[in-house]
């Protein structure tokens, strides 16, 4: 039914504000109107945001056209009476219905969990991998590993250490589980033994042959580094014996030391030591990555095993089980994925294809393939991919932009179906031109530093095209040093924001909102430590930012006191949370009157007790009400998102009250109404566009490697992890040639993703970019320090692009470029396009006040049985837990079951007999003891029973009736009363009840057990009355013990 | 007699006219009447019993369609506990041979491990209820897919087949019996009957099974139905569903009926913001309005943002049983007899019917006590020989006792392993030993989350108590998988068992008691068989009406389809039919949307809202995408200034005379927290972790720094020997705070340590070389000193670490040990560099330390300065500040500045914040980004008030 042929396979290289969603949409609808059915079309992107934009504007679409054209309206009807079955998704969620489709196949454990690396109860369970693989090993192969990791430095933190490393590992490992991938050290020439011995002896002897004098004597300097050397060597000090003295010069080739010739048998033995000293350093390093090894394994077999018991899964579990599962050439899950999902993919679009992963690519490969290679009449199977080179972002993720690179070839498809969009429909001409100065000039700027760096800018270049507007916009760029004195670069830590600079920073951001207010703000920052300090500062200067992702509630008083007594409840010896609790409208509520320990323990237990049985959405909703009034506005809001909240965190509530405190203080809220000015990693603005966009910190080198622990490397980018290396090696680099390279690979990995960073940061601007930098300095030597200058930062690259060479100097505070109109937004038509203000004059400040009329005694009324009444309804716990009916009670039914077979005793009444009786019970299944009719028939012998149960002398069967086992249910003070009398005698005007309790009296009599039944027989009475339309006292009772035959009146 | 049908009045709820129907029949104390649900059953007996006066004599009986499958059957037998079945289904899940097994679990765990199996079991066993539900069994399955074209799951089916009959095997050599197998059968074997009437009551959704069933005793039954009689053909003789028609027919909601929110909140807003205007307008009563919520976490959170309105409104469900206090409780229990670990008993202990228990016992003690143990000792199990654990004089450590009765108890009832009756007496031994001492009372509302859950649980461990007969052979050799080999684990163990009764327990709704009038929040499938005449429904989104289609590993939805059992249409047919229903019988009905839900993910819009006619789609479909904005109004309430401000401390009545030098730094950097530190006493308590905290470390440093000090080794000049003494001291200090197995962390930390006194012990040797002596006297001695300012006398306090003496220069040296782990300069540490290049004292301690040692020192010669400990090893020794005379009479100066401020009361305005965490953040509103303001504003006020 298809027929498709002018919509052929497709690979679009978008570059950032194209329309690259608006590519994917139009031909989604494209495909629909040739037939496709949306069921089989899978459209893929990365986050859930962006697949619901894809799907709001394919929906929007349709429904725009149906409404103009009537002859539309089929193809909206296509999507939306198939809206469920929709494949427009992200990838991560597209796997994870796989994952379930073959739930027992992966091992996935029934109601699983997909929990992020960054929440709670993912952190606790590491935490308590860790702990376990400590307790796993003696202490001291531990202890090793940190002294080996952290050089000479004793730390005295062990999980932070452990953590690094650990959570580094994990995913390494799970990609190259092998030892032997861990072990790619070259550790040729390591003397060992009686070598060892035999080397270090003839070493010994050789202060004979060292240079002498003139004199004759040994040669000062020679002799100082033979006898330093014979203490490296003790010491295994081979680091310092080769960085040294005649060691030093023989492995740099030099045959003399000084000025004084070496003499043979002395440069063959240190050129054997130099061997050994570079083996044995490395094998120092492969001992280590060995250790590491251990641990990555032992911890993530621990992890594993731990999130297996917990249900608990990673979004990395699903993909990497899949794709073992279909690499397997033994499995056939392919033909069956299709059976498994109920659901076939005949057409693929896969958006943001650059930050696909192997892994990724691997499962949806052989369907890709599947529908390029199809070929029928109607060629119906369609594929899609777009992406863009220069926005791989997620390298460090397993991004692989590679792939994108070669899908062309990989799929068969002719070059013409890969398709290169350059006009941007988002940014000015203003911002493209800085754009398209920066990354054409990038393969000569001086400002990278080094070669090695401006080989692959060179290569990142040729993925570059000039970008042009597709509109007329009015815009601005704005480079400026900022900054005082206290600019203090630190090799060590590149992410410090120095603090004169970020206020700085942040005071123009003030001045920037404040210019322009309402045009959105983005100020794009590399790591979540720098959002985080922009967001206090900004806050501190009174602006309301949020981040992506929306904003902490627990900044707020009023939700920090309910997380504070959420922490008393759990500490009530932490005087701290008591006291903030104390001194708020909660702690007179909860009755607070000190905040000392022994005072706060039973309104700690009281809250967990309220916890227990009401639980967190409805505690914490009571106390937000409470709170509310005394709060503002904006507080106010937050406490109705944080009952929100409750109820997300009440699923996996625990014992402990402050993990809820924890939760909140990790969880971002959207508010409805989103602040203007957003800070946040360069990450996350991906997919995001901003009026304006700010970069506050331009000086982390681009392609900087701190904090990296492992290098790995592989064959080429699309190639599994081949060798996994420790990084502690600088100084082993130029002995080794393996580990140069995997420095290198790292590396350039690194520079790519840096670069293609910096790009999407610089893109995301619709109209204003303000570029903030360091000054740069002087040294001592009165040269430029390299700081922003030549050491490879966006600071560096930018001032070499906008800057004449000559120009570039000391400049603080100077504005150093700018181009366009910095009151761009004095030409757009709607000074508001992107956030309307709240219209404040109609919406109500006050919750709306509803008078409902309450209604007693109408519906939903409290249930209760007669039964439940007695002894006041206290039940006791042994009886609600019993296992059995006690004898007791079996004996009790059966005897109240044979009693109701009783018409009248007394003078010609008939009673049925045992046979009779025993055909009864069996019938209906009662288990019964052959004594039980003997006692049945003992107790009918008794006075008082045949007294009781005769008869009456005015008893006419056509006007009167007895009730045996009667049911009824009766509407009685606004309860429902439902239950079963055992035996009542009903006149016309009047009726006696009867009940048989089969109890042994206690010590005190029948009179304390008739109080105990007395509620219960009320209600019978006042049931009664009811039903028979009676005056309470024509209706009377009686409670017949049957086991003494004692009868007494209840009134 | 083929069925009566009785179509309904519509345009009224169908209970109302359900009753009305039932009172004009002549009385029928046989009827038997079925109900969608129990809900609608207990509701239809209020109206019923409303109509006919308050009272009825043999009212009739009532079930649910789903329960009544079991009514019709004679001579069901008893069916076996489920939980039995489970483990039967295990076993014959071990039993499969491998070609079967591979195809269905290719890693099959290993045979022990029982939870494994059961989290395999599951699915299956879900499989085998859906199927059985349509009246199918596996091998049905088999059967009828060899006509379906392109069938590739032939083998899969296979096995299960053949795991169904092994199943069904195992279950008849031990004669147990499966309500599923027991229902198939007895419909094949027509031993279906009924004696009485039966009246199905708006039965729309019926599984085949009971269709098939009803279909043998079709004369006894009376099918009411909520449609007009126009639509007879459209429904089954039993009120099921024609499919086909239900799920495609259009439905208009009027456009005015829809509302298209943003968040779950908005929606509550915008439902408030309606009724608002609608209760203006009519005379509404809670009886005669219902809120109905798609998605039930809704319910709690309506429920709760409500109450600002003054609407008094009820979620019908109480919270979820496996978070209720007695689950709680044995998952507790459960975790820590895993773990035995002191962190899972500080969870246990948290408990608070555990506390409640303990408190009798050991009044006066609670969790923190542990909590605070831990702090201090890091240990991981608590007992006798745990160090610092000895008790007061007369007896036992409080924390000793608590651990040995939660021990008792564990021994006492959870240790052994054993079988399921075994564990049906233990746990309801234990858990009648905790809860015996609280009264209960069905009619006190607080009581009854104990008491549902109570008696759930107790309902489980009923059948599980209930012998069976052929479990004797069972269980030893397979139920814990252990066949060979092992000698014990035959049995199960606690957390086998406490696995099994939570899946058991799951999805057992817990109806909240009715209690005062109140506006109902129901759930979606709830409000068909309400009859409130006004109604609102939220989350009216796809996923929550209709629900998720579900992913089945065995069944997908096409193959539900195929095989005539529940699916993807015939769900979306009967909340259709529901719906339509339901927009024909409410005299008022606002149907809400959202856009995201509460996890901030987007949502869809209800297919059923697009299931309108052609010409409306494209309007509706824009009026969801594209909504338009509403004024809501807030939630909650508030004022114009939040009351919530930082506490300002009152005027001081008694102020202080003496401080510690350490202080000072504290008020230099923020007065207001230096009162509540030092004032208030606030500090919070250290939380457990399962490393030495750094004050830990440095307290430990300090210990052996002291120890040594007072020693007679002070003297020694020979470095290894030193070491070798600190060494020792170390190890002797650790194992008296943290035991003879201290956790790893801390036996690492300690060799760290080590390492530092090891660097630390060449230093030491050197400078007594150089002539430097300690005052041994001196050494971590309580000074105090005499500091009067203005001349009123104040007390300086402190404790000098370390004065050494030069044994012939006679000069001083103060020494303070520095643990951090960067080793800071004194100078660093003591003030910061300003803009213009001047310094700003920040700290005083060293400055002080001089006036404190001020006895001591004779001939002026005094070198202050830290004696660093740090992690570089190449910076430990001794690093002297260098200060001159002036700057530090400038230090004191401040120092009488600061003891000026603090006699007049000045705690006021705190100062910004401080970088780390001091567990004051709250107090301050740290993080409130309007704080600056806030402290503005109090201090206006202030001026204002004076
Ligand atoms: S608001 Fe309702 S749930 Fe919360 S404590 Fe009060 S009565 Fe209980």
């Amino acid at each position: 039914m298809s027929d498709l042929p002018d919509l052929p396979h497709l690979i679009i290289r978008a570059s950032a504000g194209t329309g690259k969603t608006y590519q994917l949409t139009n031909r989604y609808m494209d495909l629909i109107h040739h037939g496709a059915n949306p069921q089989t079309i899978l459209a893929t992107t990365f986050t859930r945001k962006a697949a619901y934009e894809i799907l709001e504007r394919v929906i929007t679409l349709a429904a725009q056209s149906a409404l103009e054209k009537p002859s539309e309206r089929f193809f909206l009807k296509q999507l939306t009476t198939h809206l469920h079955k929709l494949m427009i998704s992200t990838l991560d969620s597209l796997f994870q219905k796989m994952g379930r489709c073959f739930a027992l196949e992966l091992q996935l454990p029934a109601n699983a969990q997909i929990l992020d690396s960054t929440d709670f109860a993912m952190q606790q369970l590491q935490m308590q991998a860790m702990d376990q693989v400590l307790c796993n090993n003696p202490p001291k192969v531990l202890l090793d590993l940190m002294r080996r990791l952290y050089h000479s430095d004793a730390s005295s933190r062990v999980f932070d250490v452990l953590q690094t490393v650990v959570t580094d590992l994990y995913h390494i490992y799970k990609q190259a589980p092998n030892e032997s991938q861990w072990a790619n050290y070259n550790t040729d020439g390591l003397l060992t033994g009686d070598l060892l011995k035999q080397a270090l002896d003839v070493h010994q002897a050789l202060k004979d042959e060292l240079p002498r004098t003139k004199t004759g004597k040994i040669a000062v300097n020679a002799l100082k580094a033979w006898n330093s050397d014979l203490r490296f060597i003790a010491d295994d000090q081979w680091q310092l014996f080769l960085s040294k003295g005649i060691a030093k010069k023989v492995s740099e080739g030099a045959t003399q030391f000084g000025t004084a010739e070496l003499s043979d048998n002395t440069l063959r033995v240190y050129k054997l030591l130099v061997i050994h000293a570079k083996a044995w350093l490395l094998n120092r390093e492969l001992t280590l990555n060995l250790a590491r090894f251990e641990l990555a394994k032992q911890y993530s077999s621990v992890f594993d095993q731990l999130r297996q018991d917990a249900r608990i899964l990673m979004h990395s579990d699903v993909p990497e089980r899949l794709e073992q599962a279909f690499s397997d050439p033994e499995s056939d899950f392919l033909p069956d994925l299709a059976y498994r999902m109920d659901q076939k993919i005949d057409h693929m679009m896969l958006d943001e294809f650059q930050d696909t992963s192997m892994q990724q690519w691997k499962i949806l490969m052989p369907q890709a393939e599947e529908i390029c290679a199809h070929v029928d009449e109607f060629a119906s199977r369609r594929f899609l991919c777009v992406g863009d080179v220069k926005q791989a972002i997620y390298g460090w993720r397993g991004g692989c932009a590679e792939i994108f690179s070669h899908i062309g070839q990989d799929l068969n498809l002719p070059p013409e179906a890969t398709v290169p969009l350059n006009e941007s429909y988002r940014s000015s001409q203003v911002v493209l031109d800085v754009i398209n100065y920066i990354f054409n000039g990038i393969d000569h700027n001086e400002g990278l530093g080094k070669d090695q760096l401006v080989t692959w800018a060179t290569q990142w270049k040729e993925r570059f095209d000039n970008h042009k507007a597709a509109r007329e916009l009015p815009g601005y760029v704005h480079f400026q040093a900022l900054g005082g004195d206290q600019f203090v670069p630190n090799e060590d830590d590149m992410d410090e924001t120095s603090n004169a600079h970020t206020i700085e920073v942040c005071d123009q951001i003030a001045v920037i909102h404040q210019n322009a207010p309402g045009y959105s703000i983005g100020v794009l920052v590399w790591t979540n430590k720098q959002v985080s300090e922009l967001l206090t500062r900004l806050r501190w200067i009174g602006i309301d930012v949020a981040s992506e992702g929306g904003v902490y509630l627990h900044d707020d008083p009023s939700v920090s006191c309910i997380l504070a007594a959420m922490q008393m409840a759990d500490r009530p010896d932490d005087p701290t949370s008591a006291f903030e609790v104390l001194n708020s409208p909660l702690g007179k509520y909860l009755g607070m009157t000190s905040y000392h320990h022994d005072d706060i323990r039973s309104i700690a237990w009281e809250i967990r007790q309220q916890l227990s049985s009401i639980g967190y959405p409805r505690l914490i909703g009571h106390w937000a009400n409470l709170l509310a009034q005394h709060s503002d506005a904006r507080g106010s809001e937050r406490l109705s998102l944080l009952v929100q909240l409750a109820v997300t965190y009440e699923p996996n509530a625990n014992l402990k009250p402050s993990d809820f405190a924890s939760y909140v203080r990790s969880k971002q809220v959207p508010l409805s109404q989103q602040s203007p000015v957003q800070v946040m990693t360069i990450h996350k603005s991906k997919g995001l566009e901003f009026d304006t966009v700010i970069l506050p910190s331009l000086k982390r080198k681009l392609g900087a490697l701190q904090q990296q622990t492992t290098y790995v490397t592989r064959p080429s980018p699309i190639d599994p992890i081949e060798y996994v290396y420790a990084s502690g090696f600088e100084n082993l680099r130029n002995q080794c040639p393996e580990l140069e390279e995997a420095h290198n690979q790292e590396w350039e990995r690194r520079f790519s993703d840096d670069l293609c960073g910096f790009y999407v940061a610089l893109t995301r601007a619709k109209y204003a970019l303000y570029l903030f930098t360091a000054p740069l300095r002087l040294k001592k030597d009165g040269q430029l320090s390299t700081f922003g200058y030549t050491d490879s930062s966006a600071a560096a690259i930018l001032r070499h692009t906008l800057i004449a060479p000559e120009d570039i100097c000391v400049d603080e505070g100077q504005v150093l470029y700018t181009q366009g109109n910095p009151q761009w937004f004095e030409t757009l038509p709607d000074p508001q396009i992107t956030t309307p203000k709240p219209d404040k004059k109609t919406a109500p400040k006050q919750p709306y006040q509803i008078k409902i009329k309450s209604q007693t005694g109408k519906r939903s009324l409290p249930r209760i049985a007669p039964s439940q009444m007695e002894g006041r309804g206290n039940i006791r716990v042994s009886d609600l837990l019993a296992l059995t009916q006690s004898t007791g009670q079996s004996r009790g039914t059966v005897i109240h079951r044979l009693f109701e077979t009783l018409n009248w005793l007394g003078d010609q009444s008939a009673v049925p007999s045992r046979d009779e009786l025993t055909a009864l019970l069996d019938i209906e299944g009662l288990k019964y003891e052959a004594q039980y009719i003997d006692a049945f028939f003992q107790m009918i012998q008794m006075p008082a029973v045949i007294d009781a149960l005769r008869k009456p002398a005015d008893w006419d069967d056509n006007d009167c009736q007895l009730w045996r086992e009667k049911n009824f249910a009766v509407l009685m003070d606004g309860r429902f009363v439902q239950g079963q009398i055992d035996r009542a005698q009903v006149w016309d005007d009047r009726v006696i009840i009867m009940d048989y309790k089969t109890d042994v009296p206690p010590q005190t009599g029948y009179e304390s057990l008739v109080d105990h039944y007395r509620p219960q027989i009320q209600a019978y009475r006042k049931a009664v009355a009811v039903m028979r339309k009676l005056p309470l006292q024509k209706v009377t009772a009686k409670l017949i013990f049957v086991r003494d035959g004692v009868v007494c009146d209840v009134h | 007699m083929p069925t009566q049908r009785v179509f309904l009045d519509w345009t009224k709820p169908a209970l109302d006219q359900a009753a009305h129907w039932l009172l004009e029949q002549p009385a029928q104390s046989d009827n038997l009447l079925v109900l969608p649900g129990s809900r609608a059953g207990r509701r239809l007996m209020e109206l019923l019993l409303t109509r006919s006066g308050g009272h009825l004599i043999d009212p009739p009986a009532l079930t649910t369609i789903g329960s009544l499958a079991d009514k019709l059957i004679a001579g069901l037998p008893e069916t076996s506990c489920p939980t039995v079945l489970r483990l039967v289904l295990v076993t014959a899940l071990k039993q499969l041979p491998t070609e079967h097994l591979d195809v269905l679990v290719p890693n099959a765990p290993a045979t022990g491990q029982l939870l494994a199996w059961l989290n395999l079991a599951t699915p299956i066993e879900k499989m085998f209820n859906t199927l059985a539900a349509g009246g199918l069994l596996p091998g049905d399955v088999m059967q009828l897919a060899t006509q379906w074209p392109d069938f590739t799951q032939a083998q899969r089916w296979q096995a299960i087949t053949a795991l169904h009959g092994l199943y069904s095997q195992l279950l008849a050599e031990h004669d147990l019996h499966d309500l599923n197998l027991q229902r198939i059968n007895a419909l094949a074997e027509q031993r279906i009957a009924f004696t009485g009437r039966i009246t199905l009551v708006c039965t729309a959704d019926i599984n085949p099974l009971t269709i098939a069933m009803l279909n043998q005793v079709s004369d006894c039954c009376t099918t009411l139905i909520h449609a007009p009689q126009s639509r007879e053909k459209y429904f089954g003789h039993f009120g099921e569903l024609d499919n086909v028609y239900w799920h495609q027919q259009p439905l208009n909601i009027p456009a005015e009926k829809r509302i298209v929110v943003d968040q779950p909140k908005d929606q509550i807003a915008a439902m408030l913001m309606d009724l608002k205007t609608f209760s203006e307008q009519t005379k509404l009563t809670t009886d005669t309005l219902t809120l109905g919520v798609g998605d039930e976490k809704l319910g709690p959170l309506l429920e709760q943002l409500s109450v600002a309105t003054g609407l008094n409104t009820r979620w019908h469900q109480q919270r979820d049983i496996l978070l209720s206090g007695p689950v709680s409780l044995l998952q507790a229990f459960n975790q820590y007899c895993k773990s035995n670990l002191s962190t899972d008993l500080s969870l246990l202990l948290r408990h608070p019917d555990m506390q409640l228990y303990l408190h009798q016992q050991i009044p006066m003690s609670d969790h923190t006590l542990l909590d605070k143990y831990l702090g201090e000792h890091l240990q991981n199990k608590i007992s006798p020989d745990a160090p610092g654990l000895t008790g007061p004089k007369d007896g036992e450590h409080p924390l000793l006792k608590t651990a040995h009765i939660i021990d008792t108890l564990v021994e006492k009832h959870l240790a052994q392993q054993g079988s399921l009756s075994h564990w049906a007496q233990c746990i309801s031994n234990l858990l009648t030993e905790i809860y015996t001492p609280l009264t209960l009372n069905p009619n006190v509302e607080q009581d009854v989350p104990v008491i549902d859950p109570l008696s759930q649980i107790a309902s489980i461990l009923r059948t599980w108590f209930t012998p069976t007969p052929a479990l004797g052979s069972l269980e030893p050799q397979d139920i814990s998988g252990a066949s060979g080999g092992d000698i014990l684990p035959q049995y199960l163990s606690f957390e086998h068992a406490g696995e099994l009764l939570r899946c058991e327990l799951a999805n057992t709704p817990l109806a909240r008691p009715n209690g005062k009038p109140a506006v109902e929040i129901l759930g979606w499938l709830e409000l068909h068989m309400d009859d409130a005449p006004n109604l609102y429904i939220l989350n009216f989104n796809e996923g929550s009406i209709p629900g998720d289609v579900r992913i089945d590993p065995f069944l997908p939805d096409s193959i539900c389809q195929q095989l005539g059992l529940t699916c993807d249409k015939s769900r979306l047919a009967r909340d259709r039919y529901m719906l339509e229903a339901i927009l024909y019988s409410r005299d008022y009905l606002r149907i809400i949307a959202g856009k995201t839900n509460l996890s901030h993910e987007p949502m869809l819009p209800s297919r059923l809202m697009l299931l309108c006619d052609d010409e409306k789609l494209a309007p509706t479909v824009l009026d969801y995408f594209e909504p338009k904005i509403l004024k809501l109004a807030p939630l909650l309430p508030s004022n114009k200034q939040s009351e919530l401000t930082i506490p300002k401390p009152p005027p001081i009545t008694h102020p202080l005379t003496k401080l510690s030098i350490t202080a000072f730094r504290a008020y230099l950097d923020c007065p207001y927290r230096f009162y509540l530190r030092y004032i208030c006493k606030l500090k919070k308590p250290s939380p457990y972790l399962p490393e030495l905290s750094p004050p830990a470390f440095g307290i430990l440093a300090h210990n052996v720094l002291q120890h040594f000090g007072q020693s007679d080794m002070i003297d020694c000049t020979e470095h290894q020997t030193l070491s070798q003494y600190f060494s020792e001291v170390l190890d002797q200090l650790c194992e008296s705070t943290y035991g003879q197995h201290p956790l790893p962390a801390i036996a690492i930390q300690r060799e760290q340590l080590r390492q530092r006194l090891s660097v630390f012990a060449k230093f030491q040797a050197r400078m007594r070389s150089d002539g430097w002596r300690i005052i041994q006297e001196k050494i971590e001695s309580k000074f105090t000193v005499d500091f009067p300012v203005d001349n009123k006398p104040f007390t300086l306090i402190g404790r000098i670490d370390r004065m050494d003496r030069h044994t012939d220069t006679g000069e001083l040296r103060i020494m303070d040990y520095k643990t951090s782990e960067s080793s800071k300069k004194p100078d660093a540490t003591h003030r910061t560099k300003n803009a213009d290049g001047s310094k700003t004292w920040i700290d005083l301690q060293l400055p002080l330390y001089h006036l404190l040692a001020s006895s001591e020192i004779y001939n002026q010669k005094v070198q202050l300065g830290y004696c660093q400990l740090g992690k570089q090893l190449d910076k430990i020794g001794f690093e002297p500040a260098l200060w001159t005379p002036d700057e530090i009479s400038e230090a004191v100066a401040i120092a009488q500045d600061v003891i000026r401020q603090i006699r007049a009361g000045i705690f006021w305005p705190p100062s910004d914040p401080p970088a780390y965490e001091d567990g004051l953040e709250g107090i301050c509103h740290d993080a409130y980004p309007l704080r600056k303001h806030e402290i503005n504003q109090m201090q206006l006020q202030n001026r204002g008030d004076a």
